[in-house]
């Protein structure tokens, strides 16, 4: 209980802001307190945390013309010169709708159809500066593997077969061993309903809908 | 705010882990592999935030109540048989511990408690109270000793014992992994700068090799790899057989292994792979 106040209240503070790998960070040194635990950490944020980034909870609700004055703020001059010669960006969503309906196949490469790597305006990972990114649902720079997915306190997990180190620590505890905890009651213990709302909120980054990159 | 500093790279997670320590002004518990800069983080945290540091080494002799105040019973007796006016007054032989003169400062200092887990595994509980209020009560003088400023206070542990869950619940913890390749390379560059970037990447390589050994009893860390390069920079011969990967053996190991099987393990294994050939 207490560990959930004091994670609230770091939230509060801001210590770290719309960021999932800096919460699953604080949340970690708020939570777990031994490196034994680390795994069954990093499986429970997996589960619990699957496919969050893909929320796009402003679909909806934002106003379209709001959306794109951002988004030609952000334009410099030139990228908007450029855009007006392809008609504007009403044209190019049009012209967007009508290229993925001919298009039959993933395409890569190549300027005309909508792929990955090429200098088309649709498409993704590739470079036209009045691009429109389709397919790709985030950043390209962020890391595409997530710290919690690689698993990289699985040695230390208590369950785990003994090797050498971990029969070192268990010869030398004092207390049993405690019983293995299946992920989803940890899950039910550490957290609760309150930081889900907060966490969803914190985890939809505003990410551009469009992207001229 | 807390960040790496010229001469110590922090990663990430432990500059988050500082700071929200340092928000919620509670105790941080940092575990880690040794050599992997435990106690140096909190000398550079004193040097970043520019606050006084106490360091307290808990060795395994040592008792909660020393971090407190230790009563001077036997001085006392002695001034009252030679007739000293100081026996009057009780406060005169009450000599302050580390938690006290921390307790004290007006600006806010650093508190290092070094290797808790050395001490009695009830050493934790008895600090309890003072990890949470701040604050003492002194039974030769009954006064309360309160913390003008919370302490930010730094414990490090080696992973020996188990700490007491009352004691885990009222700390943070950290668990400082250790350094990757390209964070070692980073480490290297802060100790020794002129390195030649060959020899850096070579001696990395054997490295992080010696430490994938399946069986040997203690990795070498840190600490280890930055003597052993020392060494390696001041003797030019073991220089060049490293580089040169003439022999199978690694020159100057003794300043990586420091057990007699890891050492015949190592010869072992050079050997094996030389009759391969």
């Amino acid at each position: 209980m207490r560990e959930l106040l004091d994670l609230i209240a770091l939230l509060k503070k801001g210590v770290v802001f719309a960021d999932v790998e800096e919460f699953y960070n604080l949340a970690k040194i708020v939570m777990v307190k031994d490196e034994i635990y680390y795994d069954k950490y990093d499986n429970a944020f997996a589960e619990y945390f699957q496919g969050i980034e893909h929320i796009d909870i402003f679909d909806k609700l934002l106003p379209e013309d709001w959306l794109r004055k951002e988004f030609e703020k952000h334009l410099s001059q030139e990228e908007k010169d450029q855009l007006k010669a392809l008609g504007g960006l009403e044209e190019l969503m049009k012209t967007l709708k009508e290229r993925l309906e001919e298009q039959k196949k993933r395409h890569a490469g190549g300027n005309k159809w909508v792929g990955t790597g090429g200098t088309s305006p649709f498409g993704a990972y590739g470079y036209n500066p009045e691009g429109i990114r389709v397919g790709q649902d985030k950043n390209r720079n962020n890391s595409a593997v997530k710290v919690w997915d690689k698993r990289e306190f699985k040695n230390f997990d208590q369950d785990r077969e003994l090797g050498t180190r971990n029969i070192k620590l268990t010869s030398k505890s004092y207390v049993n061993l405690p019983a293995q905890v299946p992920v989803k009651s940890l899950i039910s213990i550490r957290l609760s309903a309150q930081p889900r709302k907060m966490a969803a909120y914190l985890m939809c980054t505003w990410s551009q809908s469009v992207t001229t990159r | 705010m807390f960040k790496s500093t010229q001469n110590y790279i922090a990663s990430n997670d432990l500059t988050l882990a500082v700071n929200a320590a340092i928000a919620l002004e509670k105790p941080l518990l940092i575990k880690g592999e040794p050599g992997t800069g435990k106690t140096q983080l909190a000398e550079e945290l004193a040097r970043s935030l520019n606050c006084k540091l106490y360091q307290w080494h808990i060795k395994s002799t040592t008792k909660a109540q020393q971090g407190l105040y230790e009563y001077d019973a036997v001085s006392r007796l002695r001034d009252s048989q030679l007739g000293d006016a100081r026996v009057h007054d009780i406060g005169n032989y009450i000599v302050k511990g580390k938690l006290w003169q921390a307790f004290e400062e007006e600006q806010r200092p650093i508190l290092l408690i070094d290797e808790i887990d050395k001490a009695d595994i009830e050493f934790p509980n008895d600090l309890l109270q003072e990890l949470d209020k701040m604050e003492f009560y002194v039974y030769e003088t009954q006064q309360v000793i309160k913390a003008k400023q919370r302490p930010i206070i730094i414990i490090t542990s080696n992973n020996e014992k188990e700490l007491p869950d009352a004691f885990l619940r009222r700390c943070f913890f950290h668990y400082i992994k250790f350094p990757t390749k390209a964070e070692m390379e980073k480490i290297i560059d802060v100790h020794h700068p002129d390195v030649k970037q060959t020899l850096l990447t070579q001696a990395l390589d054997v490295f992080f090799d010696l430490r994938e050994v399946n069986g040997i009893k203690k990795k070498p860390s840190t600490s280890e790899l930055i003597d052993w390069l020392k060494l390696l920079i001041s003797d030019d011969i073991s220089q060049q057989a490293l580089l040169d990967k003439q022999s199978d053996i690694i020159p100057l190991f003794g300043a990586l292994l420091k057990n007699e099987q890891d050492v015949s393990l190592i010869e072992k294994l050079a050997f094996m792979s030389r009759r391969n050939r």
